[in-house]
């Protein structure tokens, strides 16, 4: 079958423009990658990089040097293209555009997972302990919100954020609990963790990041016209043979998986979830087809960057990506918002 | 769930706002009777700490719950709250820079200014950078979306600067915790007036809200400006939140739990769904507050751990015996 | 009735926790012509046209599209049969004309599969069918109400079903979109031989576009047949407790009802939505 121009020639067709934004956001991204590489507490001009590609480092410390940049670099992408997935699917399943990881209680079942391991243990906490701590403390969250908004009748979105609502609330008042009886000593590295740090990640977490990715990737690609269906009223949606509870729960957890992945690997990162989505949107309008994949990009650049930014700003202090994702992104979303006026 | 209806209920959460007030007066390390309290410790104990403290927390309840029930009926999202307006992550973050400059701790009353302020000026940013008063009256949910945005941006600079300067870590700690503790006459004596006057104006609103609920071509075509009742509404929430948040500091989940009690008992009949999520505020809180003090005597736990602890579990209830949402 | 594509045996059913509202329903819906529901609000128009077409199921009963239980057929199989218009279609923020009449090609499409010739023939002579090829690219949301619902009847056609159910498709428009929306449902079942099933509010609307009328009260059929023999004034008294004169138009023939007002003798029954 032969694909056709599915726009038409008038004007500046959605398609085009959205390729347009990939293209543009791809090029950022790969500036920013570059950049990661270079700059750091030494700067390494890129001749330098190469020089150590190709087994010539200029410096002893080189090649450690670019391992752990680079390292860092993919696990920042990576944990970017999963959140910002992960928020763009929670919003088009639950229909609800202040949706993000968070609210259906993955970051604080995470974060309250962690926090036990972290505080109220006394032996050495590895980062793998503590990923699979995560893991498993998003996991139950996400389970017992699908529990408690469990219905005979239709599926409601809404049970599905409110229950997340709880869970998100509750998991957050025994976290500050935690924090309170635990000992002081090991509350520093809580901290960080609860603010998202990439100091520090290795090439297992790198791995984790990009197998989940690869294995999670093409099963996006599958349900983003999945998701454009979700954007009609339910009954337009069924009368499309469209499955909404198989596929709300099967959604709900490719979400959790994806956001589940980025927390194990590098804490508590907010803004991307919520924010990625809604960017993307408005550069590329609603389909999904476009939206995922400049969600997708937009989500890497913020990470990647805040990390960027994070260990330049001060050296030698690392300041955690997640805190600067905020900072960094913001601007940004106001910007957008301004011009996409109306 | 059948709405329940009528009197009963009202006398019902009345009885239970009294009961709860007179728990915060007579409950604490030490258990005094408030009418009687002529005893010379218990009634300086009274008057100088149970009585500000049970208004501060009546007033910070109330307002939250009538904050949140305002803000979710204007957004039309239940996801709305007062957090979400940035005035929290704002007075919080001015309250950390002021910490993290000066040696000595401030006194709460200079706190609360300092909170007030920040609230003020984020919820003013926030209002500006979702587009000003045009924007805003066709899409309310683009100043949720700033506010929460400028939320993240505010709570990730509070954590820098706590970070950098670890000495505000402890001091700032107590206050970001929200509490009522040590809450002075004086205090209640100069919010009293405005706090009345904006809940009021919040109960006021209802009326006029409800006709947001048939849709906004109907409300125009029934002669309300839409616009100009979002922006006031808005003004409103924000005032209680700025209200709540500099005499109480930070204090999560009651404006986003409060409105869905409201709505489970009446319904979307939105001046008693207000003064119920107002009332639900109130007792929420108190209770909280009686527990934080009494469960680890002599210390007393974070009123907003306590807080989650009881309502969520209500509002679980709640959730599972509606049939729709 | 020869060769119904919808027949439906023994339906019973019940909101949970409510009372029952069908109980051992029949109904055949005749091939190639338009079936129109119409009865008081709340007899059960809704449900029932959401039992046919497989949205929703049964207590108990069967019901048959073609022969085949719909229960045991995948959803995208039925999709590509019969398309769904419901009472209020909505769509998210942002989404133009095209996008959305393009989701009527899910059904058809496989995993993966890129935009093909067929889809697109298929989006462009829904389009045109419906009359809305100026106004393409153009956003849903600045769109009338008349175009927007010929938008989401364009999405519908997009499936190319053989069976179209539209629930109180011409609600909420004025007279002339009203109008034009039979016209095109008119032309669809007499060009394409698409079999029409519409809920419909206008009880003399509902005449004059029936090939099939099928009167519910209360969750039972209490009428069925050609228009000229179901609408009688007996009838409008019994099921919609109106007084009421049946006449006919003497120049097209059509009927026309003159409602006088409300039947003194009959309390209405049920007014729930």
């Amino acid at each position: 079958m032969t694909t056709l121009n599915i726009t038409p020639q008038t004007g500046w067709s959605p398609d085009r423009k959205a390729l347009t934004v990939s293209l543009t956001l791809t090029a950022a991204l790969l500036a920013m990658a570059l950049a990661s590489l270079c700059f750091g507490l030494t700067t390494m001009p890129p001749a330098d990089i190469w020089a150590t590609l190709m087994g010539d480092p200029p410096d002893v410390n080189s090649d450690r040097i670019l391992t752990l940049r680079w390292h860092r670099l993919i696990v920042g992408i990576g944990v970017g293209i999963c959140l910002a997935l992960s928020g763009a699917i929670l919003q088009a399943i639950l229909r609800n555009p202040l949706v993000e990881p968070g609210v259906i209680g993955l970051n604080s079942g995470a974060a309250l997972a962690a926090a036990f391991v972290l505080v109220l243990t006394t032996g050495a906490i590895s980062n793998a302990s503590l990923a699979t701590a995560a893991i498993l403390g998003a996991t139950t969250a996400v389970a017992l919100v699908t529990a408690l908004a469990w219905s005979p009748g239709n599926l409601q979105p809404m049970r599905l954020i409110l229950a997340g609502i709880a869970v998100a609330s509750l998991a957050g008042a025994l976290l500050t609990a935690a924090m309170l009886a635990g000992s002081p000593q090991r509350l520093p590295r809580l901290l960080v963790w609860l603010s998202g740090d990439l100091n520090g990640v290795s090439a297992k977490d790198a791995h984790l990041v990009w197998i989940a990715l690869a294995g999670a990737l093409p099963l996006v690609a599958f349900v983003a016209r999945r998701l454009d269906i979700a954007m009609l009223d339910p009954v337009s949606g069924a009368g499309l043979g469209h499955r909404q509870r198989i596929i709300t729960y099967a959604l709900l957890g490719l979400a959790a998986a994806l956001a589940g992945i980025a927390t194990a690997v590098c804490g508590i990162v907010v803004f991307v979830g919520l924010v990625a989505p809604h960017l993307a949107r408005r550069l590329t309008g609603p389909m999904n087809r476009r939206v995922l994949p400049a969600a997708a990009l937009i989500g890497a650049l913020i990470v990647s960057s805040a990390d960027l930014f994070g260990r330049t700003i001060d050296p030698p202090t690392q300041l955690p990506a997640g805190l600067i994702c905020g900072l960094i992104g913001a601007p940004f979303f106001f910007l957008l918002m301004r011009r996409h006026h109306g | 769930m059948t709405s329940l209806r009528g009197t009963p209920l009202f006398l019902g959460v009345a009885l239970l706002l009294a009961l709860a007030v007179l728990a915060s007066l007579s409950i604490g390390i030490r258990i005094i009777n408030p009418f009687a309290a002529s005893g010379t410790l218990d009634a300086i104990l009274l008057h100088a700490s149970r009585i500000p403290r049970t208004a501060v927390a009546v007033g910070v309840g109330a307002g939250l719950g009538l904050a949140g029930a305002i803000l979710q009926t204007v957004t039309k999202n239940v996801l709305a709250d007062p957090g979400l307006l940035g005035i929290n992550a704002g007075a919080a973050f001015a309250v950390v820079v002021v910490l993290s400059l000066v040696d000595a701790p401030p006194s709460l009353a200079i706190l609360g200014v300092v909170a007030t302020a920040g609230a003020l000026a984020t919820g003013a940013l926030a209002f500006a950078l979702a587009g000003g008063t045009r924007t805003f009256e066709a899409q309310p949910l683009r100043l949720i979306l700033s506010g929460g945005v400028l939320a993240i941006a505010l709570g990730s600079l509070t954590q820098i600067v706590l970070l950098l300067q670890p000495g505000a870590f402890e001091a700032s700690q107590v206050w970001l915790a929200g509490s009522f503790a040590d809450r002075s006459v004086q205090m209640v004596t100069v919010y009293l007036v405005p706090s009345v006057i904006l809940l009021l104006a919040g109960f006021a609103l209802a009326p006029t809200l409800s006709v947001l609920l048939v849709g906004e071509v109907q409300s125009r075509s029934l002669g309300v400006d839409v616009g100009k009742l979002r922006i006031g509404a808005f003004a409103v929430a924000a005032g209680l939140c700025g209200m709540a948040v500099s005499l109480a500091g930070p204090v999560a989940f009651v404006g986003l739990i409060a409105p869905h009690f409201g709505r489970a008992l009446v319904g979307q009949r939105l001046l008693p769904s207000f003064v119920l999520a107002a009332a639900s505020g109130a007792i929420l809180v108190l209770f909280a507050d009686v527990a934080a003090r009494r469960l680890v005597a002599p210390a007393e736990l974070p009123v907003g751990i306590v807080i989650a602890m009881l309502g969520v579990p209500f509002y679980l209830i709640l959730l599972r015996r509606r049939a729709r949402l | 009735m020869a060769d119904p594509i919808i027949r439906a045996r023994h339906i019973s059913h019940a909101f949970p926790g409510g009372p029952p509202l069908f109980d051992d329903l029949a109904l055949d819906i005749p091939r190639g012509q338009a079936t129109v529901l119409i009865g008081p609000n709340g007899c059960g128009k809704s449900t029932l046209l959401s039992i046919l077409t497989g949205i929703q199921s049964p207590k108990s009963g069967r019901v048959e599209l073609e022969g085949r239980a719909l229960s045991a057929m995948p959803s995208a199989e039925i999709a590509r049969t019969l398309g769904i218009l419901p009472q209020s279609p909505d769509a998210a923020e942002g989404l133009a004309v095209r996008d959305l009449v393009a989701l009527g090609r899910a059904p058809h499409r496989r995993f993966l599969s890129l935009w093909s010739e067929a889809d697109e023939a298929a989006l462009r002579r829904a389009i045109d069918a419906v009359d809305l090829t100026e106004l393409t690219d153009r956003p849903l949301s600045s769109l009338s109400g008349g175009q927007r619902q010929r938008a989401f009847i364009a999405m519908v056609l997009t499936q190319e079903p053989r069976l179209l159910f539209l629930d109180e498709p011409t609600s909420y428009l004025d007279i002339a979109h009203q109008l034009n929306i039979l016209h095109l449902l008119t032309r669809l079942k007499c060009e394409d031989g698409l079999t029409v099933v519409a809920a419909l509010h206008d009880i003399a609307q509902a005449a004059q576009f029936a090939d099939h009328l099928v009167v519910m009260r209360a969750g039972q059929i209490v009428a069925q047949g050609v228009p000229e023999a179901v609408v009688t004034e007996a009838m409008l008294a019994e099921v919609f407790a109106v007084q009421a004169r049946v006449k006919r138009d003497s120049e097209t023939g059509q009927i026309v009802i003159l409602p006088i007002g409300p039947d003194r003798g009959r309390h209405l029954r049920s007014v729930s939505g």
